[in-house]
């Protein structure tokens, strides 16, 4: 996003002051920022100017109106960041010195992303440099890309937008053009008025049931239209068990090894490692009735035992405390994925799954638990079955393990029968009649699936009836004419 | 004899009027006058690209420049 010119940072349009425009507008500027208008001169009319009046307390400027969200502006994530500091204070040494000095180089670096209502609602943030948006209008809902994806780019905004190589945009990016707002709301951006250790224990996050919920028979046809339809086989299934994530979204963005500090003219830097794209699915280590998912997906964050050395030398005694993967919503969902494509494309694919392999020696103890402990194999699950591998590769794993049933399948005799269940479920017609040639399992037979026990074809098993009823009815018919002709002689 | 009451007198009259004002002055803090943005003096300026594109490149010419570390690498 390319900085603003000076002038248009501080540019009025005169829309914002018809009172139709925006209401804003008809309160003076000085009630807000300060200074004095009554001076001709401009240094002296700037005088006790503030520029951006709602950081760090908006009580003045919007709390006579907007009392009830400004009273959650101290708990607000976009202004207090505060998972940011509980998280990195979880690793650090309790040593009131070494806090103090993490605390200097937090404020330098990493809390220098926070918002507040004008940088949201009426400016670009201060770590974009600021400027007025759309000329002072206040805008209800901030825009995405002067706004959102200012501090929501390198991750969120590329994967949305489809930016990463090679990953495609977030389906609701590139069908409806919804913007952040149509899932995040002003609500769930002004938090909820208490304290979270983590963002995603707030509990008016966006969630994909509030649009995709299961169907119910009034509404089917108009979700079915709509593309909201969810009822599927795989979601009865996974419901609460795996996170929307893990089975929609593409790869996306994983950062490592940040450091920070400050270089020889005295200005802050950072360093990360080179970013990858990777997916990976861990443990939920903190589900919530809100997020009772077992699996989800899990990011790697750039948290490093070198983190402050600058400022104070291994500060982050514990940054085993702490996992270094931790619970992700990408943005780039989309209704196929590879690990979609078949039950085995996950099940069985342990590379998926995070585990002490796909961590550097000091994370291990961090990540614990969160690494997936490999469930056996598919072959060695269905190991009490006769041709194991022949049936997973053959049969649809959803066959045995309808989620109707309450347990799977384990009778061979189901399928491997005259009326097999794979001829009778509710979506098959089996033709019986007498001119039916075909094998009445022939859509199993081309697709190669051959099952002992449940083929036969109507039209011989008709003849075969027939020549039986017919040989009974000669033998019967031929002894009793040998009676018959033999007492007339 | 002419009597003449005491609230008529000066002094009366004097600390009737400071009341009168007093409570003109209270009542006037819960009814500020309101300015609206278009009367304050600073629309002049910030209304008009014109002056605004000649005010704020003299103060960007005049301010040191933000600078960035070069060290910075990676992702932020």
């Amino acid at each position: 996003m390319a900085p603003l010119e000076p002038y248009e940072k501080v540019y009025i349009d005169t829309d914002f002051l018809d009172e139709d425009e925006d209401v804003h507008g008809q309160i003076s500027c000085e009630t807000c920022h300060g200074g004095n208008p009554e001076e001709d001169q401009r240094e002296k009319a700037h005088i006790g100017m503030v520029n951006s009046p709602t950081d760090p307390d908006p009580t003045n400027a919007c709390g006579k109106c907007h009392a009830d969200i400004v009273s959650k502006n101290e708990t607000n994530l976009h202004f207090s960041l505060s998972p940011f500091k509980t998280k990195i204070y979880k690793r650090a040494d309790a040593d009131p010195v070494v806090r103090d000095k993490i605390n200097t180089a937090m404020g330098n670096h990493c809390m220098t992303c926070h918002s507040s209502c004008g940088q949201c609602h009426v400016s670009r943030p201060k770590s974009v440099e600021g400027g007025l948006i759309e000329g002072h209008l206040f805008q209800k809902t901030p825009p995405v890309d002067t706004n959102c994806t200012s501090c929501h780019g390198s991750r969120v905004g590329k994967e949305y937008h489809g930016e990463n190589k090679g990953v495609k945009p977030d389906i609701h990016h590139i069908k409806n053009r919804m913007e952040c707002k149509a899932c995040h709301t002003g609500d769930e951006m002004h938090g909820t008025g208490e304290e979270h250790f983590d963002r995603y224990e707030q509990t008016n996050r966006a969630r994909c049931e509030e649009c995709h919920a299961l169907a119910s028979q009034d509404n089917k046809e108009q979700e079915i239209k709509s593309g909201k339809y969810r009822e599927h086989p795989s979601h009865i299934i996974h419901k609460d068990k795996v996170s929307c994530q893990v089975c929609h979204s593409g790869s996306y963005k994983n950062c490592y090894n940040c450091h920070v500090g400050k270089d020889k003219a005295g200005l802050t830097y950072f360093k990360t490692d080179p970013s990858k794209m990777n997916f990976k699915i861990g443990m939920n280590t903190k589900p919530t009735p809100d997020r009772p998912e077992k699996y989800v997906t899990v990011r790697h964050i750039p948290v490093s035992p070198k983190l402050f050395d600058y400022y104070i030398k291994d500060a982050l005694t514990g940054v085993d405390q702490a996992p270094t993967w931790k619970m992700a919503t990408p943005h780039n969902i989309q209704p196929k994925t590879p690990q979609n494509s078949q039950c085995l494309a996950c099940h069985g694919k342990n590379e998926l799954f995070l585990s002490a392999k796909d961590v550097d020696s000091w994370e291990v103890k961090a990540n614990k638990a969160v690494f997936v402990t490999p469930p056996p194999s598919p072959e060695d699950r269905h190991d009490w079955l006769d041709k194991a591998e022949l049936h997973l590769a053959r049969v649809d794993c959803l066959t045995c393990h309808d989620p109707k049933l309450a347990y799977p399948i384990k009778d061979c005799s189901q399928c491997h029968t005259g009326g097999s269940m794979l001829l009778t479920g509710p979506a098959k017609e089996v033709d019986y009649s007498i001119f039916n040639w075909g094998f009445t399992n022939n859509e199993l037979i081309e697709d190669g699936k051959y099952v002992l026990g449940a083929n036969s074809i109507p039209a011989l098993d008709i003849i075969a009836i027939l020549l039986v009823v017919l040989t009974f009815a000669g033998c019967v018919l031929h002894g009793f004419l040998r009676f018959v002709f033999r007492r007339r002689k | 004899m002419i009597m003449r009451s005491k609230s008529t007198g000066p002094g009366a009259r004097i600390a009737i009027t400071s009341v009168i004002i007093v409570i003109c002055y209270v009542v006037s803090l819960y009814f500020p006058v309101t300015v609206y943005a278009q009367e304050s003096g600073c629309v002049e300026c910030h209304t008009s690209m014109k002056k605004l594109i000649d005010i704020t490149r003299a103060i960007e010419a005049a301010k040191p420049k933000v600078k960035k570390s070069k060290e910075t690498a990676g992702e932020g």
